[in-house]
Protein backbone atom coordinates (compact mmCIF):
# COMPACT_ATOMS: atom_id res chain seq x y z
CA UNK A 1 0.00 0.00 0.00
CA UNK A 2 1.64 3.06 -1.12
CA UNK A 3 0.98 6.29 1.24
CA UNK A 4 1.70 9.69 1.45
CA UNK A 5 3.18 11.49 3.70
CA UNK A 6 4.84 15.56 4.55
CA UNK A 7 8.86 15.04 5.67
CA UNK A 8 7.25 17.66 8.17
CA UNK A 9 5.47 15.30 9.48
CA UNK A 10 7.44 13.10 9.62
CA UNK A 11 10.02 15.15 11.80
CA UNK A 12 7.61 15.91 14.25
CA UNK A 13 6.44 12.20 14.29
CA UNK A 14 10.44 11.36 15.40
CA UNK A 15 10.72 14.01 17.86
CA UNK A 16 7.46 12.98 19.34
CA UNK A 17 9.08 9.70 19.72
CA UNK A 18 6.24 8.11 17.28
CA UNK A 19 8.51 7.19 14.58
CA UNK A 20 7.49 3.51 12.57
CA UNK A 21 9.78 1.76 10.56
CA UNK A 22 8.52 3.39 7.08
CA UNK A 23 9.33 7.09 8.78
CA UNK A 24 12.57 6.57 10.02
CA UNK A 25 13.75 4.85 6.63
CA UNK A 26 12.14 7.84 4.73
CA UNK A 27 13.93 9.92 7.02
CA UNK A 28 17.02 8.25 6.97
CA UNK A 29 16.97 8.65 3.24
CA UNK A 30 16.08 12.28 3.00
CA UNK A 31 18.56 13.21 5.23
CA UNK A 32 21.00 11.76 3.34
CA UNK A 33 20.07 12.65 -0.16
CA UNK A 34 21.36 16.52 0.99
CA UNK A 35 23.24 18.23 3.55
CA UNK A 36 20.67 21.20 4.03
CA UNK A 37 18.55 18.73 4.83
CA UNK A 38 20.30 17.53 7.09
CA UNK A 39 20.70 21.27 8.72
CA UNK A 40 17.14 21.73 8.30
CA UNK A 41 16.18 18.63 10.61
CA UNK A 42 18.76 19.95 12.98
CA UNK A 43 17.65 23.24 12.92
CA UNK A 44 14.33 21.88 13.92
CA UNK A 45 15.07 19.59 16.55
CA UNK A 46 17.03 22.38 18.02
CA UNK A 47 14.23 24.45 18.72
CA UNK A 48 12.28 21.29 20.05
CA UNK A 49 14.60 20.56 22.14
CA UNK A 50 15.66 24.17 23.71
CA UNK A 51 11.72 24.91 24.22
CA UNK A 52 11.14 21.51 26.59
CA UNK A 53 10.43 23.21 29.96
CA UNK A 54 11.17 21.08 32.65
CA UNK A 55 11.51 21.60 36.25
CA UNK A 56 14.88 22.82 37.56
CA UNK A 57 16.16 20.56 39.73
CA UNK A 58 19.86 22.09 39.84
CA UNK A 59 19.79 22.83 43.70
CA UNK A 60 18.90 18.63 44.23
CA UNK A 61 21.43 17.79 41.58
CA UNK A 62 24.06 20.17 43.45
CA UNK A 63 23.56 18.35 46.82
CA UNK A 64 23.87 14.68 45.08
CA UNK A 65 26.95 15.97 43.69
CA UNK A 66 28.26 16.57 46.99
CA UNK A 67 27.16 14.02 48.48
CA UNK A 68 28.38 11.29 45.89
CA UNK A 69 32.13 13.45 46.21
CA UNK A 70 31.93 13.00 49.94
CA UNK A 71 30.96 8.99 49.58
CA UNK A 72 33.89 8.56 47.07
CA UNK A 73 37.00 10.33 48.58
CA UNK A 74 36.10 11.21 52.19
CA UNK A 75 40.13 11.13 52.47
CA UNK A 76 40.42 14.60 51.40
CA UNK A 77 40.26 17.64 53.99
CA UNK A 78 37.72 19.37 51.30
CA UNK A 79 35.40 16.83 51.32
CA UNK A 80 35.52 16.20 54.97
CA UNK A 81 34.48 19.52 55.56
CA UNK A 82 31.37 18.92 52.66
CA UNK A 83 30.31 16.04 54.48
CA UNK A 84 29.17 17.72 57.43
CA UNK A 85 27.00 19.98 55.25
CA UNK A 86 25.85 17.30 53.74
CA UNK A 87 24.56 15.19 56.70
CA UNK A 88 21.94 16.82 58.10
CA UNK A 89 20.32 16.93 54.59
CA UNK A 90 21.13 13.28 53.43
CA UNK A 91 18.42 11.13 54.91
CA UNK A 92 16.09 13.67 52.84
CA UNK A 93 17.10 12.67 49.30
CA UNK A 94 17.89 9.19 50.27
CA UNK A 95 14.81 8.28 48.92
CA UNK A 96 15.66 10.36 45.69
CA UNK A 97 19.02 8.06 45.19
CA UNK A 98 17.65 4.58 46.16
CA UNK A 99 15.48 5.67 42.95
CA UNK A 100 18.36 6.70 40.69
CA UNK A 101 19.87 3.41 41.54
CA UNK A 102 16.86 1.59 40.78
CA UNK A 103 16.53 2.88 37.84
CA UNK A 104 19.83 2.66 36.46
CA UNK A 105 19.48 -1.11 36.82
CA UNK A 106 19.20 -1.99 33.20
CA UNK A 107 20.60 -5.96 32.45
CA UNK A 108 23.03 -5.97 30.25
CA UNK A 109 21.89 -8.90 27.40
CA UNK A 110 24.94 -10.33 25.93
CA UNK A 111 24.12 -12.45 22.90
CA UNK A 112 25.63 -15.75 22.31
CA UNK A 113 27.76 -16.22 19.38
CA UNK A 114 25.63 -18.21 16.75
CA UNK A 115 22.98 -15.30 17.52
CA UNK A 116 24.91 -12.85 15.88
CA UNK A 117 24.11 -13.27 12.25
CA UNK A 118 22.84 -10.09 10.58
CA UNK A 119 20.06 -9.15 13.62
CA UNK A 120 17.52 -6.48 13.38
CA UNK A 121 15.89 -4.93 16.26
CA UNK A 122 12.95 -3.11 16.42
CA UNK A 123 11.84 -1.10 19.58
CA UNK A 124 8.40 0.35 19.86
CA UNK A 125 8.07 3.68 22.15
CA UNK A 126 5.91 4.27 25.23
CA UNK A 127 2.60 4.84 23.68
CA UNK A 128 2.72 3.70 20.63
CA UNK A 129 2.03 0.01 19.04
CA UNK A 130 3.60 -1.38 15.69
CA UNK A 131 3.74 -4.22 13.51
CA UNK A 132 6.66 -6.54 11.99
CA UNK A 133 6.44 -8.81 9.36
CA UNK A 134 9.27 -11.21 9.73
CA UNK A 135 10.94 -13.41 6.69
CA UNK A 136 8.95 -16.14 6.74
CA UNK A 137 6.03 -14.07 6.77
CA UNK A 138 4.96 -14.21 10.65
CA UNK A 139 3.70 -11.11 11.47
CA UNK A 140 4.47 -9.81 15.28
CA UNK A 141 2.63 -7.02 17.07
CA UNK A 142 4.35 -4.96 19.53
CA UNK A 143 3.10 -3.33 22.40
CA UNK A 144 4.46 0.15 23.94
CA UNK A 145 7.65 -0.43 25.41
CA UNK A 146 8.45 -3.73 23.82
CA UNK A 147 11.53 -4.88 21.82
CA UNK A 148 12.07 -7.45 19.30
CA UNK A 149 14.84 -9.25 18.07
CA UNK A 150 14.64 -11.06 14.40
CA UNK A 151 17.51 -12.24 11.93
CA UNK A 152 17.12 -10.57 8.62
CA UNK A 153 16.86 -14.19 7.20
CA UNK A 154 16.06 -17.06 8.84
CA UNK A 155 18.93 -20.08 8.53
CA UNK A 156 19.96 -23.03 9.89
CA UNK A 157 16.12 -24.82 10.32
CA UNK A 158 15.07 -22.62 12.60
CA UNK A 159 13.08 -19.64 13.85
CA UNK A 160 14.10 -17.74 16.51
CA UNK A 161 13.40 -14.02 17.95
CA UNK A 162 13.77 -12.78 21.40
CA UNK A 163 11.35 -10.30 22.98
CA UNK A 164 11.05 -7.99 25.97
CA UNK A 165 7.95 -6.35 26.69
CA UNK A 166 4.27 -8.06 25.26
CA UNK A 167 3.01 -9.14 21.51
CA UNK A 168 0.74 -10.75 19.60
CA UNK A 169 2.70 -13.14 17.22
CA UNK A 170 0.72 -14.63 14.08
CA UNK A 171 3.14 -17.29 13.10
CA UNK A 172 3.19 -18.81 9.61
CA UNK A 173 3.12 -23.01 10.17
CA UNK A 174 5.96 -24.64 9.17
CA UNK A 175 6.64 -27.87 10.82
CA UNK A 176 10.18 -28.20 10.06
CA UNK A 177 11.38 -25.23 11.24
CA UNK A 178 10.01 -24.43 14.49
CA UNK A 179 9.53 -21.35 16.11
CA UNK A 180 10.92 -20.14 19.27
CA UNK A 181 10.40 -16.87 21.08
CA UNK A 182 13.15 -16.43 23.45
CA UNK A 183 12.33 -14.27 26.63
CA UNK A 184 14.40 -13.62 30.31
CA UNK A 185 12.40 -16.16 31.67
CA UNK A 186 11.57 -19.14 29.20
CA UNK A 187 11.98 -20.15 25.87
CA UNK A 188 8.36 -21.10 23.65
CA UNK A 189 8.25 -23.46 21.16
CA UNK A 190 5.70 -23.42 18.25
CA UNK A 191 4.59 -24.44 14.70
CA UNK A 192 2.19 -22.36 13.68
CA UNK A 193 -0.49 -20.71 16.13
CA UNK A 194 -1.34 -17.47 17.19
CA UNK A 195 -0.71 -16.06 20.72
CA UNK A 196 0.27 -13.89 23.07
CA UNK A 197 3.14 -13.26 25.45
CA UNK A 198 3.63 -10.53 28.14
CA UNK A 199 7.15 -10.17 29.65
CA UNK A 200 8.19 -7.05 30.82
CA UNK A 201 11.32 -6.54 33.22
CA UNK A 202 9.51 -3.87 35.55
CA UNK A 203 6.51 -6.97 36.46
CA UNK A 204 7.63 -9.42 38.18
CA UNK A 205 5.11 -12.15 35.93
CA UNK A 206 5.51 -13.35 32.77
CA UNK A 207 2.70 -14.83 30.89
CA UNK A 208 1.83 -16.25 27.49
CA UNK A 209 -1.61 -16.77 26.29
CA UNK A 210 -2.93 -19.24 23.44
CA UNK A 211 -5.86 -17.89 21.19
CA UNK A 212 -4.75 -20.91 18.43
CA UNK A 213 -3.25 -23.97 17.49
CA UNK A 214 -0.02 -25.61 20.08
CA UNK A 215 2.88 -23.95 21.92
CA UNK A 216 5.32 -25.71 24.35
CA UNK A 217 7.28 -23.31 27.24
CA UNK A 218 10.36 -24.43 28.01
CA UNK A 219 11.31 -22.62 31.65
CA UNK A 220 15.13 -23.99 32.14
CA UNK A 221 17.51 -25.60 29.83
CA UNK A 222 16.97 -29.44 29.89
CA UNK A 223 13.57 -29.10 31.42
CA UNK A 224 10.50 -30.66 29.44
CA UNK A 225 8.52 -28.14 27.72
CA UNK A 226 4.75 -27.37 29.32
CA UNK A 227 2.29 -27.55 26.71
CA UNK A 228 -0.81 -25.33 26.65
CA UNK A 229 -3.75 -25.36 24.24
CA UNK A 230 -6.25 -22.60 23.33
CA UNK A 231 -8.05 -20.99 25.68
CA UNK A 232 -4.99 -21.71 28.97
CA UNK A 233 -2.53 -19.03 29.65
CA UNK A 234 0.97 -20.22 31.64
CA UNK A 235 2.04 -17.81 34.23
CA UNK A 236 5.41 -17.50 36.10
CA UNK A 237 5.69 -15.44 38.78
CA UNK A 238 9.48 -14.52 38.79
CA UNK A 239 9.81 -13.63 42.05
CA UNK A 240 9.13 -17.25 43.25
CA UNK A 241 9.84 -18.83 39.88
CA UNK A 242 6.50 -21.06 40.41
CA UNK A 243 4.54 -21.12 37.38
CA UNK A 244 1.09 -22.16 36.42
CA UNK A 245 -1.07 -22.91 33.89
CA UNK A 246 -4.63 -21.60 33.83
CA UNK A 247 -7.82 -21.33 32.24
CA UNK A 248 -8.21 -17.61 31.30
CA UNK A 249 -9.85 -14.84 29.01
CA UNK A 250 -6.99 -14.92 26.05
CA UNK A 251 -9.20 -12.76 24.10
CA UNK A 252 -8.87 -9.87 26.64
CA UNK A 253 -5.14 -10.67 27.21
CA UNK A 254 -4.15 -9.31 24.00
CA UNK A 255 -7.07 -6.85 23.01
CA UNK A 256 -4.30 -4.44 22.96
CA UNK A 257 -3.65 -4.96 19.57
CA UNK A 258 -7.26 -4.16 18.31
CA UNK A 259 -6.38 -0.42 19.87
CA UNK A 260 -9.00 -1.93 23.10
CA UNK A 261 -7.43 -2.05 26.37
CA UNK A 262 -9.73 -5.17 28.30
CA UNK A 263 -8.79 -6.18 32.07
CA UNK A 264 -10.71 -8.24 34.63
CA UNK A 265 -9.73 -7.85 38.30
CA UNK A 266 -6.14 -6.83 37.95
CA UNK A 267 -4.44 -5.21 41.17
CA UNK A 268 -3.86 -1.30 40.79
CA UNK A 269 -0.13 -1.28 40.32
CA UNK A 270 -0.50 -3.27 37.54
CA UNK A 271 -3.32 -1.03 36.11
CA UNK A 272 -0.85 1.62 36.74
CA UNK A 273 1.66 0.03 34.41
CA UNK A 274 -0.19 -0.75 31.86
CA UNK A 275 -1.97 2.79 31.78
CA UNK A 276 2.21 4.15 31.71
CA UNK A 277 3.12 2.14 28.81
CA UNK A 278 0.31 2.83 26.70
CA UNK A 279 0.16 6.43 27.52
CA UNK A 280 3.99 7.12 27.97
CA UNK A 281 3.38 8.96 31.36
CA UNK A 282 4.35 8.88 34.83
CA UNK A 283 1.86 7.61 37.49
CA UNK A 284 2.63 7.32 40.94
CA UNK A 285 0.94 6.77 44.08
CA UNK A 286 1.84 6.61 47.95
CA UNK A 287 -1.73 5.75 49.94
CA UNK A 288 -1.73 1.66 50.84
CA UNK A 289 -5.41 1.69 50.92
CA UNK A 290 -4.63 1.86 46.72
CA UNK A 291 -2.27 -1.45 46.04
CA UNK A 292 -5.21 -3.38 47.81
CA UNK A 293 -7.80 -2.36 44.89
CA UNK A 294 -8.67 -5.05 42.11
CA UNK A 295 -9.93 -3.02 38.36
CA UNK A 296 -12.16 -4.41 36.32
CA UNK A 297 -12.72 -1.85 32.98
CA UNK A 298 -12.44 -1.58 29.16
CA UNK A 299 -10.78 1.62 27.61
CA UNK A 300 -10.13 2.70 23.90
CA UNK A 301 -7.12 4.04 22.79
CA UNK A 302 -9.37 7.10 21.55
CA UNK A 303 -9.30 8.03 25.35
CA UNK A 304 -6.86 10.60 26.34
CA UNK A 305 -4.86 10.32 29.46
CA UNK A 306 -7.06 12.82 31.45
CA UNK A 307 -9.77 11.09 30.11
CA UNK A 308 -8.95 8.16 31.73
CA UNK A 309 -8.01 9.22 34.49
CA UNK A 310 -11.16 11.22 34.83
CA UNK A 311 -13.26 7.97 34.45
CA UNK A 312 -11.01 6.73 37.34
CA UNK A 313 -11.95 9.70 39.30
CA UNK A 314 -15.69 9.17 38.87
CA UNK A 315 -16.11 5.53 39.34
CA UNK A 316 -13.45 4.83 41.79
CA UNK A 317 -12.04 6.41 45.08
CA UNK A 318 -9.21 8.25 43.71
CA UNK A 319 -8.38 11.52 43.18
CA UNK A 320 -4.86 12.70 40.30
CA UNK A 321 -3.15 15.96 40.32
CA UNK A 322 -0.60 16.75 38.00
CA UNK A 323 2.99 17.03 38.95
CA UNK A 324 5.44 17.66 36.51
CA UNK A 325 5.97 16.89 32.25
CA UNK A 326 3.73 13.73 32.08
CA UNK A 327 3.71 12.75 35.66
CA UNK A 328 0.67 12.20 38.04
CA UNK A 329 -0.05 11.16 41.38
CA UNK A 330 -2.63 9.37 42.08
CA UNK A 331 -4.51 10.02 45.54
CA UNK A 332 -6.70 7.71 47.59
CA UNK A 333 -9.91 9.51 48.56
CA UNK A 334 -12.60 7.47 49.93
CA UNK A 335 -16.24 8.31 48.44
CA UNK A 336 -18.80 9.61 50.35
CA UNK B 1 28.37 30.62 47.83
CA UNK B 2 31.42 29.41 46.47
CA UNK B 3 32.31 30.10 42.77
CA UNK B 4 32.03 26.03 41.86
CA UNK B 5 28.65 26.27 43.60
CA UNK B 6 27.71 29.22 41.22
CA UNK B 7 28.82 27.76 38.31
CA UNK B 8 27.28 24.50 38.81
CA UNK B 9 24.09 26.37 39.23
CA UNK B 10 23.99 28.96 36.36
CA UNK B 11 25.08 25.86 34.31
CA UNK B 12 23.06 22.44 35.23
CA UNK B 13 19.94 22.65 34.21
CA UNK B 14 20.84 24.06 30.34
CA UNK B 15 23.48 21.19 30.54
CA UNK B 16 21.05 18.60 31.19
CA UNK B 17 18.95 20.08 28.67
CA UNK B 18 21.47 19.74 25.99
CA UNK B 19 22.11 15.76 26.79
CA UNK B 20 18.85 15.37 26.29
CA UNK B 21 19.29 16.04 22.61
CA UNK B 22 20.75 13.15 22.63
CA UNK B 23 19.86 10.82 25.10
CA UNK B 24 16.48 10.22 26.38
CA UNK B 25 17.09 8.95 29.45
CA UNK B 26 17.23 11.67 32.18
CA UNK B 27 19.31 9.39 34.90
CA UNK B 28 22.04 9.02 32.35
CA UNK B 29 22.23 12.49 31.41
CA UNK B 30 22.28 13.67 34.67
CA UNK B 31 24.80 10.99 35.09
CA UNK B 32 26.96 12.42 32.55
CA UNK B 33 26.70 16.36 33.68
CA UNK B 34 27.77 15.13 37.43
CA UNK B 35 30.86 13.29 36.03
CA UNK B 36 32.02 17.04 33.79
CA UNK B 37 31.15 18.72 37.54
CA UNK B 38 33.85 16.22 38.92
CA UNK B 39 36.05 17.57 36.24
CA UNK B 40 35.49 20.85 36.97
CA UNK B 41 36.12 20.46 40.47
CA UNK B 42 39.16 18.01 40.64
CA UNK B 43 40.79 19.99 38.07
CA UNK B 44 39.86 23.41 39.27
CA UNK B 45 38.68 24.28 35.43
CA UNK B 46 36.25 26.90 37.17
CA UNK B 47 39.50 29.12 37.22
CA UNK B 48 38.53 29.29 33.19
CA UNK B 49 37.18 32.68 32.02
CA UNK B 50 33.29 32.63 31.21
CA UNK B 51 32.75 31.90 27.70
CA UNK B 52 36.25 29.65 27.88
CA UNK B 53 34.21 27.75 30.54
CA UNK B 54 30.77 27.72 28.91
CA UNK B 55 32.33 25.84 25.94
CA UNK B 56 34.25 23.44 27.62
CA UNK B 57 31.18 22.21 29.55
CA UNK B 58 28.89 22.01 26.74
CA UNK B 59 31.91 20.54 24.73
CA UNK B 60 32.43 17.69 27.78
CA UNK B 61 28.71 17.18 27.78
CA UNK B 62 28.55 16.09 24.13
CA UNK B 63 31.57 14.15 24.82
CA UNK B 64 30.14 12.49 27.34
CA UNK B 65 27.30 11.12 25.53
CA UNK B 66 29.09 10.04 22.82
CA UNK B 67 30.96 8.06 25.01
CA UNK B 68 27.92 6.97 26.44
CA UNK B 69 26.11 6.05 22.94
CA UNK B 70 29.21 4.17 22.17
CA UNK B 71 29.52 2.08 24.57
CA UNK B 72 25.82 1.67 25.09
CA UNK B 73 25.85 -0.03 21.74
CA UNK B 74 28.64 -2.39 22.47
CA UNK B 75 26.65 -3.68 24.96
CA UNK B 76 23.26 -3.50 23.68
CA UNK B 77 24.58 -5.17 20.51
CA UNK B 78 20.50 -4.93 18.97
CA UNK B 79 20.07 -1.15 19.26
CA UNK B 80 19.36 0.29 15.88
CA UNK B 81 21.64 0.64 13.54
CA UNK B 82 20.12 3.86 11.55
CA UNK B 83 18.93 5.36 15.30
CA UNK B 84 22.47 5.15 15.90
CA UNK B 85 24.15 6.79 12.83
CA UNK B 86 20.95 9.51 13.35
CA UNK B 87 22.55 10.28 16.77
CA UNK B 88 26.50 9.93 15.32
CA UNK B 89 25.44 12.60 12.78
CA UNK B 90 24.07 15.56 14.74
CA UNK B 91 26.47 14.60 17.76
CA UNK B 92 29.16 15.24 15.05
CA UNK B 93 27.37 18.24 13.84
CA UNK B 94 27.74 20.21 17.16
CA UNK B 95 31.17 18.85 17.26
CA UNK B 96 31.98 20.84 14.15
CA UNK B 97 31.22 24.25 16.10
CA UNK B 98 28.04 24.65 15.58
CA UNK B 99 26.19 25.64 18.84
CA UNK B 100 22.62 24.31 20.01
CA UNK B 101 20.59 27.65 21.12
CA UNK B 102 20.36 26.41 24.43
CA UNK B 103 24.26 26.76 24.33
CA UNK B 104 23.88 30.10 22.92
CA UNK B 105 20.79 31.83 24.54
CA UNK B 106 19.95 31.66 28.29
CA UNK B 107 16.82 29.82 28.87
CA UNK B 108 14.91 33.14 30.35
CA UNK B 109 15.65 34.51 26.50
CA UNK B 110 14.23 31.55 24.86
CA UNK B 111 10.58 31.36 27.28
CA UNK B 112 11.33 35.08 26.57
CA UNK B 113 10.78 33.98 22.85
CA UNK B 114 8.01 32.12 22.93
CA UNK B 115 6.04 34.13 25.10
CA UNK B 116 6.29 36.66 21.75
CA UNK B 117 4.94 34.58 19.36
CA UNK B 118 1.54 34.73 17.99
CA UNK B 119 -0.56 33.48 20.19
CA UNK B 120 -1.80 30.05 18.27
CA UNK B 121 2.05 29.19 17.77
CA UNK B 122 2.64 30.03 21.37
CA UNK B 123 -0.02 27.74 22.51
CA UNK B 124 1.06 25.06 20.54
CA UNK B 125 4.54 25.36 21.58
CA UNK B 126 3.04 25.75 25.43
CA UNK B 127 0.69 22.00 25.17
CA UNK B 128 3.68 20.38 23.18
CA UNK B 129 6.56 21.51 25.51
CA UNK B 130 5.51 22.47 28.58
CA UNK B 131 2.70 20.17 29.06
CA UNK B 132 4.14 17.41 27.41
CA UNK B 133 1.01 16.46 25.05
CA UNK B 134 1.09 14.49 21.88
CA UNK B 135 -0.03 15.53 18.77
CA UNK B 136 -2.74 13.32 18.88
CA UNK B 137 -3.55 14.54 22.07
CA UNK B 138 -3.88 18.52 21.31
CA UNK B 139 -5.70 17.53 18.39
CA UNK B 140 -8.62 16.00 20.46
CA UNK B 141 -8.28 18.76 23.33
CA UNK B 142 -8.60 21.55 20.66
CA UNK B 143 -11.05 19.48 18.61
CA UNK B 144 -9.00 19.88 15.61
CA UNK B 145 -7.46 17.58 13.26
CA UNK B 146 -4.32 15.84 13.72
CA UNK B 147 -3.01 17.38 10.54
CA UNK B 148 -3.59 20.96 11.75
CA UNK B 149 -1.69 20.71 14.46
CA UNK B 150 1.15 19.11 13.17
CA UNK B 151 1.46 21.98 10.76
CA UNK B 152 0.67 24.45 13.54
CA UNK B 153 3.18 23.24 15.58
CA UNK B 154 5.52 23.27 12.39
CA UNK B 155 5.22 27.01 12.15
CA UNK B 156 5.75 27.40 15.80
CA UNK B 157 8.72 25.71 15.92
CA UNK B 158 9.93 27.63 12.64
CA UNK B 159 8.08 31.15 14.29
CA UNK B 160 10.57 30.68 17.57
CA UNK B 161 13.75 29.72 15.91
CA UNK B 162 13.16 33.47 13.82
CA UNK B 163 12.36 35.04 16.86
CA UNK B 164 15.37 33.61 18.27
CA UNK B 165 17.76 33.65 15.38
CA UNK B 166 16.33 35.84 12.81
CA UNK B 167 16.20 33.03 10.54
CA UNK B 168 13.67 31.23 9.72
CA UNK B 169 13.28 27.35 9.08
CA UNK B 170 12.46 26.06 5.47
CA UNK B 171 10.91 22.82 4.28
CA UNK B 172 8.99 22.91 1.49
CA UNK B 173 5.59 22.20 3.27
CA UNK B 174 4.15 20.54 0.82
CA UNK B 175 6.93 17.98 -0.27
CA UNK B 176 5.08 14.53 -0.58
CA UNK B 177 7.26 11.77 0.17
CA UNK B 178 6.30 8.08 -1.33
CA UNK B 179 7.21 4.94 0.27
CA UNK B 180 5.73 1.60 0.78
CA UNK B 181 4.28 1.07 4.10
CA UNK B 182 6.24 -1.06 6.52
CA UNK B 183 8.36 -3.38 5.17
CA UNK B 184 11.00 -4.09 7.72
Amino acid sequence: MNQETDITQIILRYLNGECNIADRQTLTSWLKSSGKNQKTFYEMKDVWDASLKKEDNSRDALLRFYKQKATKNSASVKSLRLWKTVAGIAAVFIVGLMTILFLNEQPVKIHEGSYETTMMSFKVPFGSKSEVTLADGSTVVLNSGSELTYPGTFTGGKREVSLLGEAFFNVKANENEPFVVRTDHFNIQVTGTQFNVCSYTDDDFSKVSLLEGKVGVLVGEGTSAIDIVPGQQFYLNEKERKYRVLDSDVGMESSWKDGEFRFKEIAFPELLKRLERWYDVKLSYSSPELGKMLYNGNFRNQETIWQVLDGLKLTTSIDYKKTGFRKFEIIYKPMK
Amino acid sequence: MSTFDQIFLKYYHSLLLYGLKFIRDENDVHDIVQEVFVTVWEKEKYTFSDAHLKSYLFNSVRNGCLNHIRHQSVVNKHIEKQELSLLINELNFYGSGEKSLIEKESLKEIYAAIESLPPKQKEMIELSRFEGLKNKEIAEKLGIPLRTVETRLFRALSGLRKVLTGKQIYILLNLVVRHKADNP
